[in-house]
């Protein structure tokens, strides 16, 4: 789920997922469902055809959220650089 | 009477005519061939120069550049002047003649209009003709219809106008009508009723002509038709006109037609331009519909694998717990969520205010649609009735046409009936005048008696027709040239002798050689004697050019030329003829 498995393709891997958020977010805050489409649009551009559904998305928002990369604040989506400090 | 003729050139043979018959005989000398026969003698001539004085148009011989500047005279015996009048003209100047004396002076014309000098007067060649017709025929200026230049050139035939081709007419110019008027003036007969022929003759003609013109030619057949076709076209335009002008009551001028039109045309645009966003903002709102369900689809099983995961494959990089992660999840769900009912909330209202605008705009524009139809712009409204002044236009065109032909049809009834008439007036005028007939034709019965023998029944009669009255001259005879010569001998005789006595013409009466061409020598003897016996009954003038060799057969049959010879006696030699000269 996380890293791509036998099941799961690379491109749909939740890793992969935040890492093209990221990329198609540019870190820049936004709202969730700016976030959702840039995303999506990422994906078309990059034909990465496979189809991931919105929950899928937000996992990987979640994975994100774990790391330490992204959090919610007033409804937006803000990126940060991870600080080593737990 | 006539007098004299001559000229003011002393080669010129002066003629002096006495009372009663007049040969102005023509030799043949031995030498001059058939062909010459006597052409340039000037039988002809002289009646040709009478004519001339007498108030003629020019004529051939005298534009002649050997004699045009040759003045001619005539004597003759005029009323009230107890002498001879001397009348004098020229080819050079035509247009004139010169009167001694001044016999104008007594007249209605004013003497002041003419240069006058001590011997005479110069006139005008119309004055003259006037004169002529009051003094010689006593035609007054109201008479309109006769003619004393038709009525001379019955009294001087000439041969080459066609004089003795027709009995009744005196040249081939004059039309049938025209010469029977003027000769019912002379036998006494209704002229006026007779020249009305000549006005329904000429009404018929012109009628004929347009019809005929109608016809052929299709431009003028354009200005007249039919009545019928052109009635059928009116009423086409007819109904045309009401239906336009029903249009033009009802018609309702909107003000800002124009302006109207064009907001329709935007309400138009604008509400298509709804029905397309619409289109797109129904299928976001299903895709929203879409995702709100979607987003709630996986459970939180998912997650939590997700993070027991991420702890294995990234345990010392994950920042968050487990429920932070979970409330972080639930947070951006939720947010989708809310961000997407608001989303979807906001779609819907778009539409429904989106449907309320079309509805809006689809009553504006029903009303708009509904003005326009029933109403129109101004200018619509001046078109129509710019058309409408076209059609009435062309009724009017139409109607007049329709009129025209119409009243051509219209003439044609009414000459007819015209005609009837006239026959049956003209008829019961004969009847009435039986006695004058009576008269005239006993006259034309004894002379052509004396000519053909007593065994013929020849009479002279009128004859109302529809369309002419005819003068009948019967003789029962063959139509040879020389029967139908004396057959004009004889009605010349006749008429000239009728109205001599009524005091409606002169008392001279000239016949070209052409009368006796080709007349038996019995005819020509007994022509020649009964007119010397007629002219002596009656105190008369028959002046006569004849040709020598016609004149022997007279004499041959005992007819005495002498008493009635005149100087003087012409001959086809250079100097024997009437001019005394060649030209």
């Amino acid at each position: 789920m996380i890293t791509p498995t036998k099941g799961i393709a690379p491109q749909r891997a939740l890793l992969t997922v935040g890492a093209q958020v990221l990329l198609a977010t540019e870190g820049r805050p936004v709202t969730v469902s700016q976030a959702w489409r840039r995303f999506q649009e990422w994906r078309a551009e990059h034909k990465h055809n496979a189809p991931i559904p919105f929950w899928w998305f937000v996992l990987g928002l979640d994975v994100l959220y774990a790391l330490g990369v992204v959090e919610l604040r007033n409804e937006i989506l803000v990126f940060r650089e991870r600080s080593d400090a737990s | 009477m006539l007098r004299e003729l001559g000229a003011g050139d002393e080669r010129f043979r002066t003629v002096r005519f006495t009372e009663g018959l007049n040969l102005l005989i023509a030799d043949r000398t031995a030498a001059s061939t058939e062909q010459e026969s006597r052409n340039a003698v000037g039988k002809t001539s002289a009646a040709e120069l009478l004519q001339f004085l007498l108030g003629a148009d020019q004529t051939k011989l005298t534009r002649n550049s050997s004699i045009k500047s040759m003045g001619f005279h005539l004597d003759l015996d005029w009323p009230g002047i107890g002498d001879t009048l001397r009348v004098r003209r020229s080819g050079a100047k035509p247009g004139y003649v010169f009167l001694t004396p001044d016999i104008t002076g007594t007249s209605a014309v004013d003497p002041t209009l003419f240069r006058v000098d001590r011997a005479g007067t110069t006139v005008p060649i119309s004055d003259w003709r006037s004169e002529l017709e009051r003094s010689l025929f006593g035609i007054r200026a109201e008479d309109s219809g006769l003619s004393g230049r038709t009525l001379i050139s019955f009294y001087i035939r000439r041969a080459e106008a066609g004089g003795f081709s027709d009995a009744l007419r005196p040249n081939t110019k004059v039309s049938r009508h025209v010469a029977t008027a003027n000769l019912c003036y002379l036998l006494g007969m209704d002229w006026a009723l007779a020249k009305r022929y000549n006005d329904v003759s000429e009404k018929d003609q012109t009628r004929k002509k347009l019809a005929g013109a109608a016809k052929d030619n299709p431009t003028l057949g354009k200005i007249v038709g039919s009545s019928a076709k052109l009635r059928g076209r009116i009423q086409a335009v007819d109904e045309r006109i009401s239906g336009l002008e029903r249009q033009i009551e009802g018609f309702q001028v909107v003000p800002e037609y124009e302006e109207i039109r064009r907001e329709a045309d935007q309400v138009d645009a604008r509400i298509r331009e709804l029905r397309s966003s619409e289109v797109v903002d129904r299928r976001n709102l299903e895709d929203m519909e879409r995702a709100v369900t979607e987003a709630t689809e996986p459970d939180d099983a998912y997650l939590e694998g997700a993070y027991s995961e991420l702890g294995v494959v990234l345990g010392r990089e994950v920042r968050a717990r487990f429920d932070q992660v979970k409330e972080f999840h639930q947070a951006v769900v939720r947010n989708r969520r809310h961000y997407l009912d608001e989303e979807i909330d906001r779609l819907r209202r778009q539409l429904q205010e989106s449907e309320r605008e079309r509805g809006r705009l689809g009553d504006r524009q029903a009303e708009l649609l509904r003005i326009l139809h029933d109403g129109g712009a101004l200018d619509t409204l001046t078109m129509m009735q710019r058309v409408l002044a076209k059609e009435v236009a062309e009724r009017e065109a139409l109607q007049h046409r329709a009129e025209a032909a119409e009243a051509l049809e219209q003439s044609r009834r009414e000459i007819t009936q015209e005609k009837l008439q006239l026959e049956g007036d003209m008829a019961a005028d004969i009847a009435e005048r039986r006695k004058l007939v009576q008269q005239a034709s006993s006259l034309f019965t004894r002379f052509a008696r004396r000519l053909y023998g007593n065994d013929r029944n020849p009479y002279l009669n009128f004859e109302a027709k529809r369309s002419s009255l005819d003068i009948v001259l019967q003789l029962d005879s063959d139509s040879s040239s020389g029967i139908s010569n004396m057959k004009t001998f004889c009605f010349d005789l006749t008429w000239a002798v009728v109205a001599h006595r009524a005091g409606r013409g002169p008392d001279f009466l000239v016949h070209d050689s052409k009368i006796y061409d080709g007349v038996d020598e019995r005819q020509v003897k007994e022509a020649l004697s009964l007119a010397a016996e007629v002219m002596a009954e009656e105190g008369m003038q028959y002046i006569v050019t004849i040709n020598s060799d016609d004149l022997d057969k007279a004499v041959r049959l005992g007819f005495d030329p002498a008493p009635y010879e005149i100087a003087p006696r012409l001959n086809d030699r250079p100097e024997g003829g009437l001019f005394g000269f060649r030209f």
